[in-house]
């Protein structure tokens, strides 16, 4: 894992957008991502009284380039989302949602499978949500030149 | 469509809708100097709802989005600006097509298809 996203789960609390949301990281391991999406006043904003379709959207982009940078080589660094399709099938009004990211293919351009689904504490625990697959453009970051006399 | 908390967080700002359409600004988080596309992300989503509100007609009744699809050219530079519109209906459907832009032109395309119900009174 780059030292982006090192800093980033380290320094998770102090980013307002992820505490607001209630998003913490439950799971990592190589090509993997799980993050618990806890309900509250503020993701609760949709239809039903539902968690928004946008912040699923935006969680599972952010578990996507989790679980990307769990296989990112040094020197390797997401660009930016070329890609994200969401099919919403259930509203989401669990207690607690598990975003399961798993990276499908590795290269140039990273395709991660992101389910969402209904957390444990909830009676139809495991219930698929939303099925979502994001593509990343993965760059190197440009190299330090070494000046020499 | 008003989700003032969630307009807070992602920097959703200037938002307005009329008439099938809705348009608002996404401005960079703090410390940032550009909006993440997961902020572009969600701001596409709301808007899009923004933009399906405006069309709805009794007995019609908003149902929650079904499918989005958005596709970034690359990543933005400063201020971004979702520009969603509805450009095709049925009592059960709103096809919505929307376009993110910066200074430097558009950086995102997509398309979004919202569910709708159509609530039948009962006869006696």
């Amino acid at each position: 894992m780059n030292t982006q996203f090192i800093e980033l789960i380290r320094d998770w609390k102090s980013h307002p957008l992820l505490v607001e949301l209630d998003v913490s990281v439950t799971e990592l391991s190589p090509g993997r991502a799980l993050l618990t999406l806890t309900r509250n006043t503020t993701n609760v904003a949709g239809v039903r009284n539902s968690i928004n379709g946008g912040v699923q959207a935006a969680v599972a982009e952010i578990a996507a380039h989790l679980a990307t940078s769990t296989l990112l080589e040094q020197g390797d660094q997401i660009e930016f989302t070329q890609d994200l399709s969401i099919s919403y099938l259930y509203s989401v009004r669990a207690t607690t949602t598990l975003i399961d990211a798993k990276v499908l293919r590795q290269g140039r351009l990273t395709v991660v499978d992101v389910e969402i689904l209904v957390g444990d504490e909830d009676e139809d625990s495991g219930r698929l949500n939303a099925k979502v697959r994001v593509t990343c453009s993965l760059g190197r970051r440009p190299s330090k030149s070494v000046v020499t006399k | 469509m008003s989700t003032p908390k969630l307009d807070s967080l992602f920097r959703i700002e200037a938002s307005r809708e009329s008439n099938g359409r809705a348009q608002c600004d996404v401005r960079a988080l703090p410390g940032q100097v550009a909006p993440k596309t997961f902020s572009l992300t969600a701001a596409v989503d709301i808007t899009l709802v923004r933009a399906v509100s405006t069309t709805v007609q009794p007995p019609q009744e908003m149902n929650g989005t079904a499918e989005l699809n958005v596709t970034y050219l690359r990543q933005p530079i400063g201020t971004a600006h979702v520009d969603c519109e509805v450009t095709a209906q049925s009592d059960t459907v709103r096809l919505v097509d929307f376009t993110v832009s910066d200074a430097d032109g558009v950086l995102a395309r997509g398309r979004g298809t919202y569910a709708m119900t159509v609530q039948r009174t009962r006869h006696q």
